[in-house]
C-alpha cells in the first residue's frame, strides 16, 4: 500500500520543463579564521566540474531563468548575526553573478569566544543542485496551504497508496 | 495505515507502518488527529477564541496559561536567544508562535505514538517530517527534500530511521519569511532544510537561517555541533549542505 508516490508525482510533473541545475565549479571555501580576520577576500577554490549525472544536470531552459533572482557583481557585507560562539559577519564577492569569494569574521573581544575563533569556521559544502525523481516515502518542503496544489497531490497520493 | 488530515491550515499525513491490529491503528490515527486539532484550537491566530489570541489581547489572568502554552512560550523565548532574534514569535508585533507550534505538535504526536506502541511511523505536516523506525523491515525511511523550482523532484534524498526534517522556503507561499531586524522579506535563500532530533527546533532553525540570508549558511554550518545538519539552495540556484546531512 506504500511506495507509489514517485510514480504519481512523476506523472503529475513529467511535462514540466526543467530547471537548469548549477554545477559545482564555483565552489566557495572559507579559509581558517586566522587568515580571515584581516586582509582581502580569499579567492574561491577552483573545483572541477563534476561528472555529469544524467538526472542531475539538465539543459538550460524552461521556467527557471525568468524566476532567478541573480546576484549583482561586487563585494557585499552581511549584517552581523549571532551564533553560539558570538557575532559572525560574512562578506562575499560576486563576479559574473556567482559567489567567487567568501569571508567570515568572528568577534574576538570576549574571552569566551577567543578559543573558538582559533578553529576553522565550518562551512557548508557547495555542490551541484540536483533534480531527482527518486522513489521516496515522503517529501519535506516549504509549508504549503491546504488550498494549494500540494494538498490535492497529497490526497492523490493517499488514494494511490490505499 | 496511511491517513491525511487537514488541520492547522495544511495537510498532515500520518503513516503508521507497525503491524498492529486494524482497530489499534485506527485508534492511534484518531488520537493523533484529535491532538493536532486540539493544538489548532489552542494556538491558531485565525480563531478569535483561541488561547493564543486571548493571551495576545490580555484577556488571560496572570498564570492563566495552559501548560502547553507555557511550554511553547518558553521554547520560543529560548529560540529567540539561540538565533540572535532571527526566530521571533513576536516579530509581527503580536504573539504568533505558529513557526514553532507546527513542528512541536508533530514532535509530540510522534512521541505519543511511540509511547502507545507505534515504533515505526512517519508524520508529515505540510512538508515538516518526523520519522521513527522503518517503513518496512530491512530499510530506513527515504525522505525527499523538495527541489525549490520543480515541485515533483527532489534536490536531495535522505535516509533515516529516527529523524526530524524541516524545510523553510520562499517558493510555496511567497516571501513570507521576514528578516525581523530589517523588516524586509528574506529571499537570498530560496530553501533551507534542517535535520536533527527535534522537529520544532529544526523548523525554527530553518526559518531563522532563511531570515539571515547568506549569513545563514555559516550559522547553519555551526549547528552540526549540536546534532542539526542542514542544506540550503540560494535564489540563484547554488546548493549547499553540511558534511553530515544524511543523504542517500
Amino acid at each position: 500500500m506504500r511506495r507509489t508516490s514517485a510514480a504519481v508525482i512523476g506523472t503529475v510533473t513529467s511535462a514540466a520543463l526543467i530547471f537548469a541545475a548549477k554545477l559545482g565549479a564555483d565552489a566557495v571555501e572559507t579559509p581558517d579564521t586566522g587568515q580571515t580576520a584581516s586582509g582581502d577576500l580569499a579567492p574561491a577554490a577552483e573545483a572541477p566540474a563534476p561528472a555529469s549525472k544524467a538526472p542531475a544536470s539538465r539543459a538550460p531552459g524552461g521556467k527557471a531563468p525568468a524566476r532567478r533572482i541573480g546576484l549583482k557583481d561586487g563585494v557585499f557585507k552581511g549584517a552581523a548575526s549571532v551564533n553560539q560562539y558570538g557575532p559572525i559577519q560574512v562578506t562575499i564577492r560576486v563576479a559574473g553573478g556567482k559567489i567567487t569569494a567568501l569571508r567570515a569574521t568572528h568577534a574576538t573581544t570576549p574571552a569566551t569566544t577567543r578559543q573558538v575563533n582559533t578553529r576553522a569556521i565550518p562551512v557548508l559544502r557547495q555542490e551541484a543542485l540536483s533534480a531527482q525523481s527518486a522513489q521516496v516515502d515522503t517529501v519535506s518542503g516549504a509549508t504549503f496551504t491546504s488550498g494549494s496544489f500540494r494538498t490535492s497531490l497529497q490526497s492523490a497520493l493517499a488514494a494511490a497508496r490505499r | 495505515m496511511f491517513h491525511v488530515e487537514e488541520v492547522m491550515g495544511t495537510a498532515v499525513t500520518i503513516d503508521i507502518a507497525d503491524p498492529l491490529p486494524h482497530g489499534t491503528l485506527t485508534g492511534l490515527v484518531e488520537r493523533t488527529c484529535a491532538w493536532l486539532h486540539e493544538v489548532d484550537e489552542r494556538f491558531s491566530t485565525y480563531k478569535p477564541a483561541s488561547e493564543v489570541n486571548r493571551l495576545d489581547r490580555g484577556e488571560l489572568p496572570a498564570g492563566g496559561c495552559s501548560p502547553d502554552m507555557k511550554e511553547v512560550l518558553d521554547a520560543c523565548a529560548e529560540l529567540r536567544r539561540a538565533t540572535g532574534g532571527y526566530f521571533d514569535a513576536w516579530a509581527t508585533g503580536r504573539l504568533d508562535p505558529s513557526g514553532y507550534v507546527k513542528g512541536w505538535s508533530v514532535e509530540v504526536a510522534s512521541a505519543r505514538l511511540a509511547a502507545a506502541g507505534s515504533l515505526n511511523h512517519c508524520v508529515n505536516a505540510g512538508g515538516d517530517v518526523r520519522t521513527r523506525g522503518r517503513p518496512e523491515p530491512g530499510r530506513p525511511w527515504r525522505i525527499g527534500v523538495r527541489h525549490p523550482w520543480e515541485p515533483g523532484e527532489q534536490a536531495w534524498v535522505l535516509s533515516a530511521t529516527d529523524l526530524a526534517v524541516a524545510t523553510s522556503g520562499t517558493y510555496e507561499r511567497g516571501d513570507h519569511v521576514i528578516d525581523p531586524h530589517s523588516g524586509e522579506p528574506a529571499t537570498t535563500l530560496r530553501s533551507v532544510t534542517v535535520t536533527g532530533p527535534d522537529l520544532a527546533v529544526a523548523d525554527a532553525y530553518a526559518t531563522a537561517a532563511q531570515a539571515m540570508g547568506l549569513d545563514g549558511l555559516l550559522w547553519l554550518a555551526r549547528l552540526a555541533d549540536s546534532g542539526y545538519e542542514s542544506a540550503a539552495v540560494t535564489g540563484d540556484g547554488h546548493a549547499y549542505r553540511s558534511e553530515g546531512f544524511p543523504t542517500v
